[in-house]
């Protein structure tokens, strides 16, 4: 029983000094292995008489042993595991690593949001010709030889006849005349050339979103001014989502189109309170749009007495400058990377 | 248009500043603003004692009796104050326009209590009023009582609305338009009375028209008139609408064009000889106008002559020649209702848009030209009951237009969306002066009133219906139901082509811009452009953009200088547009989309640094292409090109066409940019019918595939498509890309060495080592006979 003692003295002295895998390898080696002091004991049994007590005393000491070494080893475990995880240790508090998404010009963006909308309530869209001939951009649509906005001043002109299209209602009149007679529903999207010098405000090129619908009154569906006003409040609440506005038509006068109205949205600065970006007057002009002028539909071939419907123009620039709160339409034709990165 | 509230309250429209803007929006005339002379501060005041200012030599110190038994003490710079005046005083803590807040103050020593006020002080348009309302305070002429608020007697205290006027409404050029609208509106009809125009005298003058679209000029004579300055309501009327006070001629003149819509000319009669008539010129003419300016007429102004010369444009300026002056006693009075196109046009050239032209381009009601004369007369009987007044002269019989207009009831419905009582349509037109000729069931007949010019058909009376109705009462639906249209009939093949593309390519990392269409002379032949065959504006507003582009290279070029210039590191874009030629008269239109890369390329996982090379933007192209499977070869090009560096210059060829390039930029090109910028531009029309993604699934072996690298050496500048086209040839080659291209120590000059990774894998078969060992030997052996060494590591 003495070298019980011994065994568990000298067990503790080297645990106590066990720090790493390698030791403590060395110590179940030592004790517990094949050749071990424990196993050591058993050697002996064969000159002990009471052979089951003494069976019974070496495993309580293995027992007693091996709990401490258990003990030990998790320790050593737990500081090893801890060491190789502090090795992977970082500044949590750095910057992370940013991907650099590929960005659509603004304009061209809000362009396909507004296509989405559209697409979304049953529309095609419908493209032509950015070199337009009079006759499309203007005669087409109700504006005989003499008006304003066929002066030399205020269009480019490519000859005669030819010219860089000041709105997209010339796909309107080609689709017309191409269908006539036929249930229409087609926006038209696509650049157009004004003779204006470029400033915050103007510019001389811009894009538009014209939409066209046209159905036999005989149809079970009506285009009517009531319709008209459904699209564009679905329109302006959908593109301006999130905002709380309100739409406002108001009487206006466009060659092709009779009744004709404007569509304002509260004004986003101000918010409907009156501010000098709005005038005082608390709304924002966005669109403009209307019936279809009967003249429109007879120039394109349909019976303008059994056919009826509605259009509208949407400046793209407009819209993309009030959603974003932008201040200067030359922004978004200039693409500095600092800008368009924004959106 | 300038519109009084004042004004519109003595035409029996009395209504709130509010409600105001929301009848006259309602009726489709945009309210832009609106200006307030309203100020309470602005009182009567009676100057009771006058005293030179101890330290000045122009200032008096005034005693003045305010009202409520106030007397204040006010310091005086004004020339003509005197004890005894009534005038406009200024009291402490009144705003006046400009910000100018009026304080006690001392000035010289002595203290001042406010500030009497001239004319020009009180927010109108100095240029508009005569010398005198700058010059002089203002006195009332009679008595008044102090305290009072000055700008009520004076008929200032107002507010002016300025109308945005639709095109087709230049009827309503005048308060008796505005104010039928609102009448209107307002359900209080006035029916129109008939002319009272009592004359003293026949007249002696005859008056022709030479003009066909011109449908008559007329004059009448006046004599034994006094001219002088207006009276001070007059000048500010006039002030408050735009117009500058003249004299009280014109002023009254210009006082019945704003109430009537039709344009007054008045000439001194002794500077006219002979007979008057209206003409379009046929040579060039110097004009000096009663502005003082020199104008060049042009052949086809139209204007009116006496027997030897022109003394006015037609409704746009009187001649500085026989202009109403301080020395006119007979004067002639001129009303036509000129052509309206060329008053536009002669108003335009001349770059003078004048109160009577903007009146003048829009037809003028034939009607209203007696109610001027009416007016006119009555006005200038006020001034001076002796004057004599002559017969009017007509060239022509008037030929007013009867228009009349069938009114289908359903058809509101079809219109508006809205069901409206047929009595309530009924009393709408009546109210806007359409007469009912005729009902027969849903079927109303209206006459068109003299006024009307933009009436011609049935939905032009629904609009004027809608007006009044208020398009605001219009109820929106919660949702459109049923408003799908069956068949889909638009082919939008190239809309399709152009919203996929650009998701392919920004999926690569190239941002979309989109730039001006227009561009230089200069660019056009610098981008290789066809001169002959390019768009080219008439006018346009700039050199730089006067041509419509061929090319969008320049435009990306602009952008990516742009960025450089603002330390930008990278210009990596792309943009896809129409381009347009004009070919033997025919405009052809095709599209393309081009890229830019160029700067420095940063890994951000990796933080390596790069500079953007030939290859980033040859791999944009191929990646394009592959995404349509679209069959084609990148090649050297024969071309020359002033853009490109023709050491680094490849051609896309599809079908044996060349369809775009790629291309690094010519040093001397676009020379301001220093970077290296690589191009490429590929035409989509030329491969149209092939930008179509049809997807169809392949078989994916469950086999994992096999990897294995393979070195060749090669001299530089090989061409590799013999090495590319041997491993097309490879059964189980999978897809392979370069690993390395090495070029240094160990291989000899001249020479590099490309190592390809390269994947195979079998669906049908299980792949076994010796099947990939069986194909590399074929590619080394293939590779060996066309001259390539293999590098056995």
């Amino acid at each position: 029983m003495k070298k019980f003692e011994e065994i568990r003295e000298q067990f503790k002295l080297k645990i106590n000094n066990v720090n790493n895998h390698q030791s403590l390898k060395e110590l179940k080696v030592e004790f517990f292995g094949k050749k071990g002091l424990i196993t050591g004991l058993m050697s002996e049994m064969k000159n002990i008489e009471d052979k089951k007590s003494y069976g019974q005393a070496i495993n309580d000491l293995k027992c007693e042993l091996m709990a401490q070494y258990n003990i030990v080893e998790q320790e050593i475990n737990e500081v090893l595991l801890n060491e190789q995880l502090k090795k992977d240790a970082i500044d949590v508090t750095l910057p992370g690593r940013k991907n650099k998404p590929a960005k659509q010009n603004i304009l061209l963006k809000t362009a396909r949001e507004i296509e989405m909308i559209f697409i979304e309530m049953g529309y095609e869209i419908a493209i032509g010709p950015e070199v337009e001939t009079d006759f499309y951009n203007f005669e087409a649509l109700n504006l005989d030889k003499n008006h304003p906005a066929r002066d030399m001043q205020d269009t480019f002109y490519i000859n005669e006849h030819l010219l860089l299209r000041t709105h997209t209602s010339g796909i309107q009149s080609r689709t017309l005349q191409a269908n006539a007679n036929k249930d229409l529903k087609i926006i038209c999207p696509g650049k157009v050339y004004r003779r204006d010098d470029d400033d915050a405000t103007h510019s001389h090129q811009f894009m538009q979103i014209e939409g066209l619908v046209v159905i036999n009154k005989k149809q079970n569906i009506s285009a009517s001014m009531r319709e008209l006003k459904t699209t564009l409040s679905i329109f302006a609440n959908k593109i301006f989502a999130g905002e709380d506005l309100e739409v406002r038509f108001r009487q206006s006068f466009f060659p092709f189109t009779e009744p004709s109205v404007e569509v304002d949205i509260t004004c986003s600065r101000c918010k409907g309170s009156g501010c000098n970006f709005c005038k005082q007057t608390g709304f924002i002009e966005v669109l403009g749009a209307g019936v279809i002028h009967k003249n429109v539909l007879k120039i394109a071939g349909y019976d303008e007495d059994e056919y009826v419907g509605f259009a509208f123009g949407i400046g793209v620039e407009r819209i993309a400058l009030l959603k974003h709160n932008i201040d200067d339409i030359r922004h978004l034709y200039i693409n500095d990377e600092r800008f368009n990165k924004q959106f | 248009m300038l519109i009084s509230q004042n004004e519109l309250k003595k035409h029996g429209i009395d209504l709130s500043i509010k409600e105001l803007e929301d009848k006259l929006i309602q009726l489709g005339h945009e309210v832009e603003g609106v200006t307030s002379y309203k100020n309470d501060k602005l009182v009567v005041g009676l100057i009771v004692a006058v005293q030179a200012h101890e330290n000045s030599d122009h200032l008096n110190v005034c005693q003045v009796d305010i009202g409520h038994g106030e007397v204040v003490q006010i310091v005086c710079g004004a020339p003509n104050v005197e004890q005894g005046q009534f005038v406009i005083v200024a009291l402490v803590g009144c705003i006046l326009p400009g910000d100018f807040k009026i304080k006690k103050s001392k000035i010289r020593g002595e203290s001042s209590f406010g500030m009497i006020c001239a004319i020009s002080e009180l927010g109108l348009d100095e240029n508009l009023l005569i010398k005198e309302d700058s010059a002089n305070i203002y006195v009332f002429s009679t008595p008044q009582t102090p305290g009072d608020n000055a700008l009520e007697l004076i008929n200032l205290f107002d507010n002016v609305l300025d109308l945005s006027l639709t095109a087709n409404r230049g009827d309503c050029l005048s308060y008796v338009g505005i104010v039928r609208d609102l009448r209107g509106l307002l359900d209080i009809k006035k029916e129109i009375g008939d002319f009272d125009i009592i004359t003293d005298k026949h007249a002696s003058i005859t008056v022709v028209n030479n003009d066909d679209k011109t449908a008559f000029l007329s004059v009448m004579e006046i004599n034994n008139i006094f001219v002088k300055d207006s009276s001070i309501k007059m000048r500010i009327f006039l002030a408050k609408h735009g117009i500058k006070s003249q004299n009280n001629i014109v002023d009254i003149a210009n006082y019945v064009m704003l109430q009537t819509g039709v344009p007054v000319h008045t000439y001194d009669a002794k500077k006219i000889s002979g007979n008057l008539e209206v003409d379009t010129l046929s040579h060039q003419e110097e004009f000096i106008g009663l502005d003082e300016k020199t104008y060049n007429l042009q052949p086809g102004n139209l204007v009116v002559k006496d027997t030897d010369k022109t003394i006015s444009i037609a409704c746009v300026l009187g001649s500085n020649e026989t202009k109403v002056t301080s020395e006119t006693v007979d004067i002639i009075l001129e009303i036509g209702v000129f052509d309206p196109i060329k008053v536009r046009k002669s108003a335009n050239i001349l770059g003078n848009k004048t109160a009577a032209s903007i009146r003048g381009e829009k037809n003028i009601d034939q009607m209203a030209c007696f109610s001027a004369y009416e007016l006119f007369i009555s006005l200038i009987r006020q001034e001076n009951n002796d004057v004599i007044i002559h017969d009017i002269v007509l060239s022509n019989e008037l030929e007013i237009h009867s228009n009349l207009i069938k009114l289908d009831v359903n058809e509101v419905f079809l219109v508006l969306g809205i069901k409206l009582e047929i009595s309530e349509i009924k009393k709408i037109l009546d109210n806007l002066h359409f007469d009912l000729i005729e009902e027969n069931e849903n079927i109303l007949t209206y006459l068109v009133p003299s006024w009307r010019f933009d009436i011609f058909n049935d939905h032009d009376l629904i609009e004027e219906v809608v007006r009044v109705y208020s398009m605001e009462n219009i109820s929106v639906q919660d949702v459109l139901v049923n408003f799908n249209l069956k068949n889909k009939i638009i082919n939008n093949k190239k809309v399709n082509i152009e919203r996929d593309l650009e998701q392919v390519v920004l999926n690569l990392g190239l941002n979309q811009v989109t730039t001006y269409s227009l561009i230089s002379e200069d660019e056009l032949l610098m981008g290789n452009g066809d001169i002959t065959k390019a768009i080219k504006l008439m006018m346009p507003l700039s050199n730089l953009r006067s041509y419509y582009r061929q090319s969008m290279i320049s435009s990306l070029l602009d952008v990516a200088k742009y960025n450089f210039d603002r330390q930008a590191k990278q210009v990596n874009i792309f943009e896809i547009g129409n381009i347009y030629t004009l070919v033997n008269k025919e405009v052809i239109e095709e599209y393309k989309i081009a890229g830019i890369l160029g700067g420095i390329k940063e890994d951000f996982y990796t933080n390596k640094v790069t500079n953007y090379d030939f290859y980033d933007a040859k791999g944009v192209v191929e990646e394009i292409l592959d995404n349509y499977k679209i069959k084609y070869s990148i090649i050297p090009t024969s071309n020359i090109s002033k853009q490109i560096n023709p050491f680094v210059h490849a051609d896309v060829v599809v079908d044996n066409k060349v369809i775009g390039f790629i291309g690094l930029k010519h040093v001397n090109y676009y020379k301001k940019i220093k970077q290296q910028v690589f191009m490429f531009e590929l035409n989509l029309s030329m491969i149209e019918d092939k930008l179509i993604r049809k997807i169809t699934y392949e078989k994916v072996s469950t086999n994992p595939s096999v990897t294995r690298d393979l070195t060749f050496l090669c001299p530089k500048n090989q061409n590799y498509l013999e090495l590319i086209e041997i491993f097309h040839k490879i059964k189980y080659l999978d897809t392979y890309q370069i690993k390395d291209i090495y070029i240094g120590e160990n291989i000899i000059d001249g020479m590099q060495a490309i190592t390809f990774s390269m994947v195979f894998t079998a669906n049908e078969v299980t792949l076994t080592g010796v099947l990939v060992d069986e194909s590399v030997e074929k590619i080394i052996k293939q590779a060996i006979e066309k001259g390539y060494e293999f590098n056995k590591e």
